[in-house]
């Protein structure tokens, strides 16, 4: 026993530890006799204010101090057994079940890299406590095939705690077994109450891209264990005095106090968890929008700091929206708050705007090809604001829905739409688009939809309800019930910009849609892109052999009409057709759009058009 | 120096992970030897997989990496989830992690193929309009280390 010092503590426990100097002969000056010493040595370590105990490569614990007994809540006499490290921590207050797992990994992974480059070995893992504060964890190597494990207690994080006493999982997360929003709150709080015009921190929110998708596609269960990675893979690159918690959802925030460059900070970050995940057999990429905050350059309170770090958050996102491989982090700038400022203004008047009577309707033809009869109409929602001008529906109609009075708006464009349509000749429909957020009451829906047909005493076989794609992702059993309900009373369903999104055939056959309305984005693409025509004919040979529709949207050459035609679409709709126009000027139009004045491109067999699509020269055009 | 060569034979079920990526040990450690790095990626990797029942073959060309590995499902994910963040490499892009009914290299801890200024390597660089195995599929990464390395195994036994 060269390197390694087995001794007997006063009180009977055994203690294992390398002590280098006492047994060195280049120690040239006069000592106590080894063995003294380190009986010394020995006692210290058994009563060290420290919990410290020995564990083998097994992790089982080979021996332990008082502190360390005290923390696992065991007796001395189990020293003989050896007991797993896995049996004690449970017994550790204020550790989440959670937290067992990753201090059990922890230690597991200190002991099978045991050669580390370094600044490696002194990792340290640190764990909320919640009111019993946190515990700091590290292993050291310190003889063949045993380990030292020294816990730190470290005192709560929040100072004074109120008197009532919050169990230990009011400030955990319990999946991730990081810190929640609480517990950020206490400590950015607490932080900021003892700054000095020395502090330089920094907040991080960060947010995961396409994580909706993985839950909706692959599982919950891989949702969460793909949280647990990323909380991992963060916990990995931040410094012990940082604080890393998950907000809840797919959200973590990260303060650094008195640390590294906030900015180097967010790109590593972003870096690492734009690296693919690999979790149960399944390849996961995400990423993830980071917004940054300083203080005190950007704000002094911990309100301040929160509303601009989300702004920042919301910048990094619209950047990557705009630009998905660049950004993936931003810094708080000034002008991001008078952005909000207009953001909110607009969000006052759109609120405002249909008490004022703001809104109106617009109705773009629809047209079916064979015949060259009009169908019916789509109903379009228009905003004119007295200063703003027409706002374009792309622009308020994503606030609305964010905003939540999409529903009511709906149920306006429903009851108005039916109204317009019961003045129209039989057999003219109106299609009306139904925004997802209505999807979330479904009863709700059922009854505007039913009110506006009972109000406007148009026929059920007269409306189509428009839903997107989006709309079936969220919960599909529950929008499809509701479809299917909507469908029994005679309403028809249409799919609408199929081909955006994540689209999926699979889609298509889940639900009997009378109607796929194609993407105008594969319409402007005809002719140069074989991929749009490719894809144009796959949608409307489907839609054959399933019975539906296929409507093409955004047609505005005859070259694209006859294409799609050739293509084996159905109907058309788009400036070729008619622009949107509002209710008073449908007569005029449907007199001017008579099936027997039907141009070149319309008409089945009188131009040798097929329905299947084979024949992609229709008479009358350029070849 | 030549790895342990062991055979493993294993209840569960392999799954085999193909990456690749873009060489980054200077941008990460700028008086870097990328001789030496290479060298102490492959003895960490041989002790871990050795361990661990992981076999596999690592590709280098000097602009970038391709890794296959191999091994229990949840040993691979672990495995991949400590050196995918290695900022020795960047744009990691996993080529394919699937089932396999065989090891492709049951004998290799970690294969080793390529050479710091090997002009074969520097060949495969040149030759395709993506820089080396960065433009490269799972498969040809699989056929190419395959035919390598089985070359090498075939030598070593003649």
């Amino acid at each position: 026993m060269k390197d390694t010092t087995k001794a007997r503590a006063p009180d009977g426990l055994s203690i294992g530890v390398r002590m280098p100097s006492a047994n060195r002969a280049r120690d040239h000056a006069p000592r106590p006799k080894p063995g003294k010493k380190v009986g010394l040595a020995t006692a210290m370590l058994a009563h060290a204010p420290l919990a410290m105990a020995a564990m083998d490569a097994g992790l089982r614990l080979l021996s332990w101090n008082e502190r360390a007994g005290a923390l696992f809540g065991i007796p001395p006499l189990l020293a003989a057994e050896h007991p797993p490290l896995r049996t004690i921590l449970p017994n550790i207050a204020g550790i989440a079940p959670a937290q067992q797992d990753r201090i059990a990994g922890f230690c597991a992974e200190r002991v099978s890299a045991s050669r580390e480059p370094a600044g490696e070995k002194d990792r340290q893992l640190r764990l909320a406590r919640g009111q019993a504060g946190w515990l700091g964890i590290v292993v050291t190597r310190v003889a063949p095939g045993a380990w030292m494990v020294v816990f730190d207690e470290g005192p709560p994080a929040c100072g004074t705690l109120s008197a009532a006493p919050i169990a230990a999982d009011a400030w955990l997360d319990a999946l991730t077994g990081l810190g929640n929003r609480r517990h950020f709150n206490r400590v950015l709080q607490d932080t900021l109450d003892i700054a000095t015009y020395e502090s330089r921190h920094a907040i991080l929110l960060l947010d995961l891209n396409r994580f909706a998708p993985v839950n909706d596609t692959l599982g919950y269960s891989v949702g969460d264990a793909l949280l647990c990675l990323v909380a991992q893979r963060l916990q990995r690159e931040s410094r012990d005095g940082d604080l890393l918690v998950r907000l809840g959802g797919d959200a973590f925030a990260i303060l650094i106090r008195n640390g590294d460059s906030a900015a180097a900070v967010a790109a590593r970050l972003g870096d690492m968890l734009s690296r693919p995940f690999l979790v149960d057999g399944h390849v996961v990429t995400i990423g993830a929008s980071i917004g940054v905050v300083l203080f005190p350059a950007h704000g002094a309170t911990a309100d301040d700091l929160m509303r601009r770090v989300g702004l920042a958050l919301s910048e990094a996102k619209n950047a990557r929206a705009r630009s998905p491989s660049r950004h993936t982090w931003r810094m708080f700038e000034p002008e991001m708050a008078s952005g909000a400022r207009a953001r909110q203004a607009f969000e006052t008047d759109l609120r405002k705007a249909q008490a004022l009577n703001e809104f109106s309707l617009a109705f773009q033809a629809q047209l079916h090809i064979r015949t060259g009869a009009v169908t019916g109409f789509e109903a379009l929602l228009r905003w004119t604001h007295p200063a703003r001008g027409s706002v374009p529906p792309m622009e308020f109609i994503p606030v609305a829905e964010e905003i939540g009075c999409i529903v009511a708006l709906g149920e306006w464009v429903l009851r108005e739409a039916c109204k317009v349509a019961a003045q129209w000749p039989d057999g003219l429909s109106v299609a009306v688009n139904v925004s997802p957020r209505q999807f979330a009451d479904s009863e709700r829906l059922f009854a505007a939809v039913h009110s506006a047909l009972r109000a406007s005493g148009l026929g059920p076989e007269r409306l189509e309800l428009e839903i997107t794609e989006s709309s079936l992702l969220a919960r599909e059993a529950h929008v499809l019930e509701t479809l299917h309900r909507l469908r029994a009373c005679g309403i028809r369903i249409a799919m609408d910009d199929f081909g955006t999104g994540y689209s999926s055939l699979s889609q298509l056959v889940s639900f009997p849609f009378d109607k796929i309305k194609i993407d105008r984005s594969f319409i402007a693409g005809l002719g140069r892109d074989a991929e749009a025509t490719a894809v144009l004919r796959a949608i409307s040979a489907l839609g054959s052999g399933l019975g539906m529709t296929t409507t093409a949207e955004g047609v505005e050459t005859e070259a694209q009409a006859a294409l799609v035609a050739a293509d084996g679409c159905t109907d058309i709709q788009g400036y070729l057709i008619g622009r949107p126009i509002p209710a008073r000027e449908i007569d005029d139009f449907l007199g001017e759009h008579r099936p027997d004045a039907r141009p070149g491109w319309a008409g089945g067999d009188a131009n040798g058009f097929c329905a299947d699509g084979s024949i992609a020269t229709p008479m009358g055009m350029p070849a | 120096m030549r790895p342990m060569r062991r055979r493993f034979s294993s209840p569960v079920t392999l799954y085999r992970l193909i990456y690749r990526s873009r060489n980054h040990i200077v941008g990460a450690r700028p008086d870097a030897d990328i001789g030496q790095e290479i060298h102490s990626i492959l003895e960490a990797s041989r002790r871990r997989n050795a361990a661990n029942q992981v076999t596999g073959a690592l590709l280098f060309t000097g602009s970038g990496f391709a890794q296959v590995l191999e091994g229990p499902r949840d040993v691979v994910e672990q495995t991949f989830e400590r050196i995918g963040m290695d900022p020795r490499h960047t744009d990691v892009v996993v080529l394919s992690f699937t089932p396999t009914e065989r090891r492709s290299f049951p004998q290799w801890s970690m294969a080793f193929c390529g050479q710091v200024g090997d002009p074969v390597m520097e060949a495969v660089d040149a030759g395709s309009s993506q820089p080396g195995v960065l433009g490269a599929s799972g498969s040809d990464v699989l056929r190419l280390l395959e035919r390598v390395i089985q070359r090498e195994d075939d030598w070593v036994t003649a």
